[in-house]
């Protein structure tokens, strides 16, 4: 059935619609601020879809943004499309769905909602036949369960993963967490204002922690030595992250920054020319270096060589026979 | 030991196999799915929460149509032992938490190749056109080599044959402790039955459907009486709290159920792992502390523990083995040479002086 040919236009308090439900729900973690100013200058063009529900309220099919800009102008009368309450849930979600996808691209966080939501709807075949392919989500077991896990997560967590600040297996990972746990990374990510790539490593490196030690994020963070930067007001944000940073690692690998340490303090005693650097190998695991000399030409490339020839350290091969 | 086994998925040219028949025999109460039907139910299994776990017992019998004798994946980037396996199939029954395969193979049913005969046929032709090659062969890469044998019979006919092959021998490599049917043939002194061996709390924790450390050595040392030389794999060493005595008593228990004269080889490997294990296992399982240790990346992109700790770890399992059977043949898998001169004082600087190394037991 069509419900939108059964439904009755009338006239609504917006604040009388339950904005909080979730029923029909597709969120979208856009900036309303054009909406607002649309509905300030001409009202509500077009009239959201709402459904009396046998708990009481009315709640939101379409059109929930538009309801929120009209409870935030004080309006106290919307034109609005009254779905009957014999509307099904899966069917009214679907409305919202077609609705949302006829004219939006969705974010990584609108996406897992919708796929959680459309689980709990529909059997896991039809979602798969049916509604992967239009989201582009692989039909995976494992990968549903992971976008449920990210829908799961508080709407500040979403949104962070809406504008690109978290992966979505970061966002797994919050969702392992505890609530406090969770709630102090958040806040740790929106302070420090770090990218998806730094906010990634950080928020491994402290549930690694958390696990290994069989400590609480909260705990790991009221460390001393991390309680020192965090609240150091004096140093620019993005130096309390990097340095954040730098603590996470060498407390979840400290043999390898100790290496890296004594590694740079040699280099940094042997009073290399600016043109020259050694590396050491990926993660020590090879006693072996890499010599990097910067010449400003093929000749000078040539002489180095040359010099190098005669000596127990000349590489091997035709180049340097010629 | 009998795993379970719900579904059996029938590729079309598998169905007249003998071994087809013969496993079918021993399952009647399995749903037997063919291949039209098998479609629907793969895409079922995919959409699966956990495919893995509801795959652990469903038997896919198929033909194989590629090589069946392959080199070990190994790892160019460190020294490898030049193993070659016999693809048997792939999955295995056990559910270990720390298991590569988690992440390894797209298909998550267990696959057993029913083609026997092109599978002895193509191991003949190897075997012949390489005269000159000295083959360590292994059936326990992709599958636990016993665990599904007592559906498909297929470690005692390659007992039969590879034991009178001049230029190969067999490693069979378990976790269970199913040799009986193996106890009554010749080995031939060809054959290495090889258990996986662990700390006992790893193995009481992590390595689930497997047989107990217990009944792993009872069976090593019924097997050795059985002339069949012993092989052994601490592989993943796992530095849980309190390791390093569960090892050293792991070893001492090797040492009583098993004679140092019949010894082919013990292996170390601490756990190192691909990223994608970590998240696969997160998954299926509750936080297990082993895999937020502090891992760096190695060169081969796996993770591993930093090579200071690799090697404290190799050193106390040596000295512990090597109180018990100083010339016992360690060798290290996926190590670099400096790791192994540092933890075990050889010189093994490339996968073919390993290879001797370990030929050296039965050349």
């Amino acid at each position: 059935m069509n419900w939108l040919e059964n439904t009755d236009l009338i006239v609504v308090d917006p604040s009388e619609v339950d904005l909080d439900d979730r029923t029909y729900w597709v969120p979208s973690f856009l900036d309303t601020g054009e909406l607002a100013r649309s509905v300030a200058a001409v009202g509500v063009i077009n009239p959201p879809l709402i459904q009396k529900t046998s708990r009481g309220p009315m709640v939101p099919v379409l059109g929930r943004r538009r309801l929120e800009a009209a409870v935030n102008l004080g309006l106290n009368a919307v034109k609005a499309r009254l779905a009957p309450e014999s509307m099904p849930e899966p069917d009214g979600f679907l409305l919202a769905f077609w609705d949302n996808l006829g004219h939006r691209r969705f974010d990584p966080a609108t996406t897992a909602v919708v796929v959680a939501r459309l689980m709990e709807l529909f059997p896991r075949g039809v979602v798969a036949r049916d509604f992967l392919p239009l989201l582009g989500v692989p039909p995976k077991g494992p990968k549903l369960e992971a976008l449920r896990m990210v829908a799961s997560l508080e709407d500040r967590a979403l949104a962070l993963i809406a504008a690109g600040r978290l992966h979505e297996k970061t966002a797994v990972l919050l969702s392992r967490m505890s609530q406090e746990d969770r709630t102090r990374v958040i806040d740790l990510l929106e302070d420090l204002g770090v990218n998806v790539n730094k906010a990634s490593e950080i928020v491994g490196n402290l549930y690694d922690l958390s696990v290994l030690r069989g400590k609480s994020i909260c705990d790991i963070l009221a460390e001393e030595q991390a309680l020192r930067i965090l609240a150091d007001d004096k140093l620019p944000v993005a130096e309390r992250a990097e340095r954040l940073r730098a603590l996470l690692r060498a407390w979840k690998v400290p043999e390898l920054v100790r290496n890296e340490e004594e590694f740079h303090s040699w280099v940094q005693a042997l009073e290399l020319p600016p043109n020259v650097s050694v590396q050491h190998s990926q993660a020590f695991e090879s006693p072996k270096c890499t010599v990097e000399i910067r010449v400003k030409s093929r000749e000078d490339a040539q002489r180095v060589l040359d010099k190098l020839s005669g000596s127990d350290l000349a590489p091997q091969g035709k180049a340097l026979d010629k | 030991m009998k795993f379970p086994i719900h579904e059996i998925w029938i590729d079309d040219d598998a169905v007249d196999a003998d071994v087809t028949r013969r496993i079918l025999r021993q399952l009647p109460a399995a749903r037997v799915l063919s291949d039209p039907e098998v479609r629907q139910a793969r895409r079922n299994l995919d959409l699966d929460p956990d495919p893995l776990s509801r795959g652990k017992r469903i038997l896919r019998l198929m033909n194989h149509r590629g090589a069946f004798v392959k080199p070990c994946p190994g790892t160019p980037q460190y020294v490898c032992c030049g193993l070659q396996i016999l693809h048997i199939g792939q999955g295995c029954p056990m559910d270990c938490r720390y298991c590569a395969l988690q992440a390894y193979f797209n298909r998550r049913t267990l696959e057993v190749f029913v083609n026997h005969d092109d599978l002895i046929a193509g191991l003949r032709t190897h075997l012949e056109d390489h005269p000159d090659n000295f083959y360590r062969i292994c059936t326990g890469e992709f599958t636990d080599s016993l665990a599904l044998d007592f559906l498909t019979g297929l470690a005692p006919r390659l007992v039969d044959f590879l034991s009178r092959a001049g230029n190969a021998i067999l490693e069979i490599k378990t976790k269970t402790d199913s040799i009986e049917p193996l106890l009554d043939l010749d080995p031939r002194r060809r054959v290495v039955l090889s258990f996986s061996v662990n700390s006992d709390q790893v193995c009481r924790t992590e390595e689930k459907g497997a047989a107990s450390l217990d009944r792993r050595l009872d069976a090593a040392g019924r097997a050795q009486r059985s002339g069949y030389k012993i092989g052994l794999h601490f592989d993943p060493i796992i530095p849980h709290p309190g390791w390093e005595s569960e090892y050293c008593r792991t070893v001492d228990a090797i040492f009583r159920h098993v004679d140092p004269s019949m010894l082919a080889w013990i292996s170390l490997g601490v756990i190192r792992f691909v990223p994608d294990l970590k998240e696969a296992a997160a998954a299926r399982f509750r936080p297990l502390a082993y895999y937020h240790d502090g891992f760096i990346r190695g060169l081969d992109g796996k993770f591993r523990l930093p090579a200071e700790r690799r090697i404290a770890i190799y050193r106390l399992v040596t000295e512990r083995i090597r109180k018990h059977h100083p010339s016992a043949r360690i060798y290290l898998c996926m190590e670099s040479p400096r790791v192994w001169k540092d933890s075990l004082g050889l010189d093994m600087e490339s996968d073919a002086e390993l290879a001797r190394y370990l030929d050296a037991a039965f050349c």
